[in-house]
């Protein structure tokens, strides 16, 4: 067999030269961080959580096609232990080593030709404050960097672990979690000579921060506050209730380093529901627009200032965060736009250099909380605003049109895949008593029920998009939401595991279902592809369980029900 | 103290309908644990299913929401 390397399409090297014009702009480039920014130059490693600076989720590799995915067989399995609430992680592949994280931020360095493992690490984290908090204890993601694996803890840490022995290097405590009890699931983001993270946030009453971490020293560079992060920010909080405001970051972002700006999505503010109702701008808990939860915002990685940023949902008030989702960096027609899915159910298409909206687009069909979002502007058309009381058939649900597992964009097809989810509900707005300072407490505002849409039923889908109109190629219709992560690759290939337990891969043009194999448990998190000895690997991670598949059990009845939702694995592929 | 509102602030996210109907978390209405369970299973949650609500919450807080969900109609199947 030939080396990976050579069997690389040409696609996949023109995403290689984009990437190496990218990291020439970089200055203080390490080689990991080269590799980072472009998928590295063979296409083996996996690097970064959105698998390179361009959040493609797309690996060049292209050994599996559609001539040999019927052959595709399990490789190898990892085991983790103590899965609660599933495997929710995103592993990184370099230089045919797989790196992961389980829950409580349990990481591993495994052989990627055997699964055997090379070292692990199991931090001790605060069980009282591990017990307290509600998204506990599940980890997303690790970041890969500077001879260094990087991971976030739910009791507010960030650590550094030596890449080849797994020994800590540092480990530096960033968020008085006691006190607050938001910590870290998502994945850090390595940018240069720094580490960046966002906390939780939303339902938890504080201002939900980013962080930048000296990568070598663990020495905390900068904070940036989501809530109220600057005088201008603080203005479109009444009566103070920025200071209790939610928000937070609690996904990896993006990086372009063209332009050297970090691109991050916020979440939602605090409370959920806003008895306010149309009277949002002067009365109700938070009265005004809420700076910067439910944003993208751009920041410079040196100095932690805002640069730019757009608030895609204006006093959000149905928690359809920002926070969710990809930024998807894409080049057309001379424009570099990024891409960036909202929870709401639309699709924001920016200007990279400043994030003015040059489209917005549906990707569900049951939205509506607003009658449209103007596409030149942004502007929400027709707010549902929820006033104290009763309100029935909200679209989407709260569990949103789309969730925080990524899609793909194949530059071989530039088509743009991504999960679509149809649910909604009903629910009773309460004036509950005001939170007036940071505490362990969420604060949600309302009682609900989730429901089929009328006249449908409750589902999900996978649609294969043109990025930036949002023309529909193809779609497949699944009877639930798919909840993982998507995968494109070089064999021009669409990897989907399906929230019952099967992976299935499909032709990235036609959406013609080539092969699929039962993994026994439904998908929840991540999926790389990656290349080691000279083969290709397909790695995914199994395992139930989280604050939206612990909707199915009662909307889709079995196999839900009786489903695990502390198991999980990472399985592995290939073809010989 | 309100415990329909204490409710509406931190449980309703998962006790759906207000404790009626199941969702993320069961159904509450109708439940035939003891007080003491409840109040017990509040202040300690269940690892990756409730949070711990003890640090949350005084005790006459607790006692008000375990009042509310004794005073829920068990109206859903």
């Amino acid at each position: 067999m030939k080396p990976i390397g050579a069997l690389v399409s040409m696609i996949g090297l023109a995403v290689v030269a984009v990437g190496l014009a990218a990291c020439s702009m970089a200055q203080g480039t390490s080689g990991t961080e080269a590799k980072a920014a472009m998928s590295d130059t063979t296409g083996n490693d996996w690097m970064t959580y959105h698998g390179n600076y361009n959040s493609w989720h797309y690996s060049p590799l292209s050994t599996i096609d559609s001539s040999n995915v019927k052959r595709l067989r399990v490789a190898w399995v990892h085991h983790p232990g103590r899965s609660t609430r599933g495997l929710q992680s995103m592993p990184l592949a370099a230089d045919g080593v797989l790196y992961y994280t389980g829950s409580y931020s349990r990481v591993w360095a495994l052989d990627g030709v055997t699964g055997q493992p090379l070292w692990s690490y199991f931090p001790k984290l605060n069980d009282d404050l591990v017990a307290k908090q509600t998204h506990s204890p599940y980890t997303r993601g690790i970041a890969l960097g500077h001879g260094k694996i990087f991971v976030g803890t739910v009791d507010g840490r960030l650590i550094a672990l030596d890449q080849k022995t797994g020994q800590p290097a540092w480990d530096t405590k960033l968020l008085n979690s006691e006190k607050l009890t938001v910590g870290f699931t998502g994945a850090p983001l390595v940018v240069k000579d720094k580490v960046i993270i966002g906390s939780q946030g939303g339902e938890w009453p504080w201002r939900g921060p980013i962080f930048a971490v000296d990568a070598n020293s663990g020495r905390k560079l900068w904070e940036f506050f989501t809530v109220a992060g600057t005088e201008e920010a603080k203005k479109t909080w009444g009566n103070d209730s920025w200071q209790t405001g939610g928000g937070g970051g609690w996904m990896a972002g993006g990086y372009d380093a063209e332009t050297n700006t970090v691109w991050w999505g916020t979440g939602n503010p605090a409370p959920l529901y806003d008895w306010a109702g149309a009277d949002w701008k002067t009365a109700g808990p938070r009265p005004g627009d809420n700076l910067y939860t439910t944003s993208v915002i751009a920041l410079d990685p040196d100095s932690g200032k805002l640069k730019f940023y757009h608030q895609e949902l204006p006093h959000d008030a149905w928690d359809f965060d920002s926070a969710v989702g990809e930024f998807v960096m894409i080049d057309r027609d001379g424009k570099k736009l990024v891409v960036h899915p909202n929870k709401g159910g639309h699709v924001f298409v920016y200007d990279r250099k400043d994030a003015k909206v040059v489209n917005v687009w549906p990707l569900v069909k049951h939205i509506n909380f607003v009658k449209g979002i103007d596409p030149k502007t942004g502007e929400l058309i027709g707010r549902r605003d929820l006033a104290l009381g009763k309100h029935q058939n909200l679209c989407p649900a709260i569990a949103g049109g789309m969730s925080w597992n990524s899609g793909a964009y194949s530059p071989k097809t530039g088509l743009y895949y991504k999960i679509g989810q149809e649910w909604c509900m009903d629910l009773e707005v309460i004036k509950t008593t005001p939170i007036t300072e940071p505490q362990a407490q969420l604060d949600i505002g309302a009682n609900f029920k989730l429901r089929n849409p009328e006249g449908d039923k409750a589902h999900g889908h996978i649609s294969a998009r043109d990025p930036v109109t949002g023309a529909k190629k193809w779609e497949v219709m699944f009877p639930e939401p798919p909840l993982a992560s998507l995968l494109a690759t070089g064999g021009n290939l669409v990897f989907v595991p399906d929230p019952r337990g099967w992976l299935r891969a499909y032709n990235a043009t036609t959406g013609e279902q080539l092969w699929s194999h039962n993994n026994g448990l439904g998908h929840n998190g991540g999926i790389i592809s990656y290349g080691a000895k000279g083969k290709q690997y397909i790695a995914v991670a199994t395992g139930w369980g989280s604050l939206v598949g612990d909707e199915f059990a009662e909307l889709f009845g079995e196999p839900f029900k009786s489903m695990p939702k502390d198991s999980g694995a990472l399985v592995v592929f290939t073809v010989d | 103290m309100d415990g329909e509102k204490l409710f509406a602030t931190s449980c309703g996210w998962c006790h759906q309908d207000g404790g009626r109907a199941a969702g993320r978390g069961p159904k509450l209405a109708g439940s035939d644990r003891t007080d003491e369970y409840l109040l017990n299973r509040i202040r300690v949650g269940k690892e990756g299913a409730m949070p711990a609500f003890a640090g949350s919450f005084s005790e006459p807080q607790l006692r008000a929401i375990v009042a509310y969900i004794r005073s829920l109609k068990d109206t859903h199947p």
